[in-house]
């Protein structure tokens, strides 16, 4: 049987770490939930145990995020990519010529972007992908088209290892949020978005599920071929019940949510992420010349660490040595090459102290 | 959350012995042995230190496990080559959005033909009507679903992309047991209810669906078995995640896929395998449902719902000849620890889901559970 010390320390962009708590719950009521008789996985969506978790784990979210009355919280199925097709779906017929607007910073924006204008005219209002998404670009907002039905930015960039300081306050544009990377790490202020979306795998739960959080006003308008399970007025009606649900998803990520408010909600979150990511900037700032980060300072990611090394076989000896000390998931995504750290919530500060130790001893060592 | 979650092994023991048997039509009962192997190895896939819900779905282990399943579904089914297997997101649901999307493009006349066997069929219809035309060519609505109803060659336009047909009704208890042959154009089954619990001609099909919660496992994914020939038609507005050359291309990777679930279809097909395949599985199923319903048909107390020809192996509906009998049935039922014996919402009365996972003694404590009901009340 599996015991802690076992436990890798798993530094994976996503699927990622959960908090050992929850996994321990999950598998000790694994045979029989709550005695209901069967496994939680087992239990049809309709029977009342099912009912009744899930409805607390919209109600958490609501609890740990905050979010106020008037907008709903809708349980989704896909991913963020599924998403990537369902807001213009929904959003672009707010207005009659409706059109999209999206920043783009980096892998996955430029994958929303891109599938958007699958569905009408999309405007690319910012990049910074001539510095290979280095930062978040400067963006002004006076320059939107006035057909713009909503404006897209992509809160914090998984493959490149940027963030937006914060999220940015929109006049008479609603404001559509990928926050898959992020939702749950940092307090939100509503009164800036008008949609905010999370694929769970992140910060919030296992793969399967994905979080919408949408203020009414937006909803009612989805396009006339818009897939069933797609459209948000018929997800908001229907309690996100249309039908079976990723039930399992689900409920990994209710205990998720009790844990995070057991944690001290989103602002303890908030404190771990930071202390976690300094104790790694902290090593790519003290040996500049040995890593290089690729981000820039002012836009760097809580969540998401990303650098080089000065070849690529000094790559290769970090992430078998780091392997060595039980670290794992450090790979730099394609994209970029390099080294990776993602550390989410489900990710104890002590293996970024870990990882800072190593890294400091690896530079020492061989820069 | 400072607690301990260990528990000694006599209470998981315990716990494993307190296991009703579930008669939910879905998400439904696993087999025990999949069960205790998702116990054991929860915390740790593959003795990569971490559980399959942390993983990346990049790495070698988690796409190794993908290709399996999909290795042990052709081989469980007898796929041939020129058919690819898909994983998709979400159930049966969204296969009815994704069928129309991606099929009806094959003609010109955007034209879908459907036979219509009770509320899953209908809610498939539905669907397709947002993305082009759908004729309904045979239902039994007029019947109340109690039977599947006979098509003609002649009503299979050619001109149609595709014929689709409901291959187990799972709220009705009905099921088909003659699938149309050498039909003109493709035909596409939503077996959610019914796949790998028995030997089908997958060359019959141009395509076949299911959800993975009946049979397969868990929900959050549905298995989509296709023609290559009928790739590639999806329309304009498909989105990428449902478009299944897309899916074919990036074998079913095209981002992060249900990774849980695609693990316990693993486990579930390969306790199939060690069953003895689909042959073994329809054997058990034809036994558990004969043993119910002779119950049914003995002694006028109970009133099956589906014509006796078309009666499916794997939801038995019925109900009480005096249905005010119907509450006091389910409780004792409950008590007995035989659960979820509720009929679906639209039918009312009892259903008891019969899937490959479901003991024969599951199936045996039920029967006589009636037997005595019938004995007491009748």
């Amino acid at each position: 049987m599996m015991n802690k010390a076992n436990r890798v320390m798993n530094f994976s962009g996503g699927p990622a770490v959960l908090p050992l708590e929850v996994l321990e719950q999950a598998r000790s009521e694994l045979f029989n939930y709550r005695n209901s008789g069967a496994s939680v996985m087992e239990l049809s969506y309709q029977a009342e145990e099912y009912l009744a978790l899930q409805a607390e784990a919209l109600a958490d979210v609501r609890r740990v995020l905050d979010v106020p009355e008037g907008w709903q919280v809708l349980f989704c199925q896909g991913g963020g990519n599924m998403q990537f097709s369902a807001v213009p779906l929904n959003l672009m017929g707010l207005k009659p010529k409706g059109r999209g607007a999206y920043v783009n910073s980096g892998n996955f924006s430029s994958r929303a972007l891109k599938e958007a204008g699958r569905y009408g005219p999309v405007d690319e209002v910012a990049s910074s992908r001539d510095t290979l998404f280095d930062r978040i670009p400067e963006f002004d907002p006076a320059g939107l088209h006035p057909d713009t039905a909503y404006v897209h930015i992509t809160s914090n960039n998984t493959v490149m290892g940027t963030q937006w300081p914060e999220i940015p306050r929109l006049e008479g544009f609603p404001l559509v949020v990928d926050a898959t990377s992020e939702l749950m790490s940092r307090p939100l202020d509503f009164s800036r978005i008008g949609l905010i979306y999370a694929g769970a795998q992140k910060n919030l739960g296992p793969p399967g599920l994905t979080v919408v959080i949408v203020r009414e006003d937006l909803l009612g308008h989805a396009r006339g071929d818009t897939p069933k399970l797609l459209d948000y007025t018929r997800l908001a009606r229907e309690n996100s019940m249309l039908c079976t649900p990723n039930t399992f998803a689900i409920y990994i990520s209710g205990l998720v949510f009790k844990w995070i408010l057991a944690q001290g909600g989103v602002e303890e979150m908030q404190q771990r992420a930071l202390k976690r990511s300094g104790l790694v900037y902290e090593m790519l700032d003290r040996h500049s010349g040995f890593y290089r980060p690729h981000s820039r300072p002012e836009h760097r990611s809580c969540l998401n660490a990303t650098f080089r090394l000065p070849t690529e076989g000094l790559e290769k000896s970090f992430l078998d040595e780091a392997r060595q000390q039980g670290m794992s998931g450090l790979k730099g995504h394609k994209v970029l090459g390099g080294i990776r750290a993602s550390m989410y919530n489900g990710l104890p500060v002590e293996w970024a102290a870990a990882l800072a130790g190593f890294m400091d001893e690896f530079a020492r060592r061989k820069g | 959350m400072n607690m301990s979650y260990e528990k000694s092994a006599a209470d998981t023991a315990r716990e494993k012995g307190s296991r009703a048997y579930n008669f939910s039509p879905g998400p439904a009962m696993l087999p025990l042995e999949v069960l205790e192997e998702v116990h054991e190895r929860f915390l740790d896939f593959q003795g990569m230190g971490a559980s399959v819900l942390e993983i990346s779905h990049r790495s070698g282990e988690f796409m190794a496990m993908a290709s399996e399943v999909s290795q042990r579904i052709r081989s469980l089914m007898g796929v041939p080559p020129e058919y690819r297997i898909l994983f998709c997101h979400g159930g049966g649901h969204m296969q009815f959005s994704a069928v129309p999307l991606n099929l009806m493009g094959l003609k010109p006349g955007r034209l879908g033909l459907y036979v219509d066997t009770g509320n899953f069929s209908r809610a498939a219809i539905q669907d397709a009507e947002q993305f082009g035309h759908v004729r309904v060519i045979a239902s039994s609505a007029d019947t109340g679903y109690d039977r599947i109803p006979r098509i003609e060659m002649t009503q299979l336009d050619p001109d149609a992309s595709y014929l689709h047909l409901t291959s187990n009704n799972t709220a009705h208890g009905t099921q088909w047991f003659d699938f149309p042959e050498h039909t003109p154009l493709a035909m596409v089954a939503d077996m959610t209810s019914d796949i790998i619990s028995r030997p089908v001609d997958v060359s019959k099909f141009g395509l076949i669906y299911a959800g993975a919660q009946k049979n397969l496992g868990v929900p959050g994914t549905s298995v989509v078995i296709v023609r290559e020939d009928l790739l590639g038609h999806a329309l304009g507005h498909t989105p990428s995640i449902l478009d299944f050359a897309l899916l074919a291309e990036q074998d079913s990777l095209n981002n992060t896929p249900a990774n849980f679930t695609i693990w316990v279809m693993n486990l579930v097909c390969r306790w199939v395998e060690q069953q003895g395949g689909l042959e073994v599985m329809q054997q058990r199923a034809e036994e558990r449902a004969r043993l119910l319903y002779d119950v049914i048909d003995n002694g006028g107390f109970y009133r099956g719902y589906a014509a006796h020809d078309h009666r499916s192996l794997m939801n038995v509906c019925f109900t009480l000849s005096d249905e005010s009998l119907l509450d006091g049935f389910l409780a004792q039922a409950r008590e007995r620890g035989l659960i979820a014996l509720k009929g679906h919402p639209t039918r009312g009365g009892v259903r008891a889901s019969l899937y490959n996972a479901m003991p024969l003694e599951g199936v045996r404590a039920l029967a006589e559970f009636m037997r005595d009901f019938a004995g007491r009340n009748g």
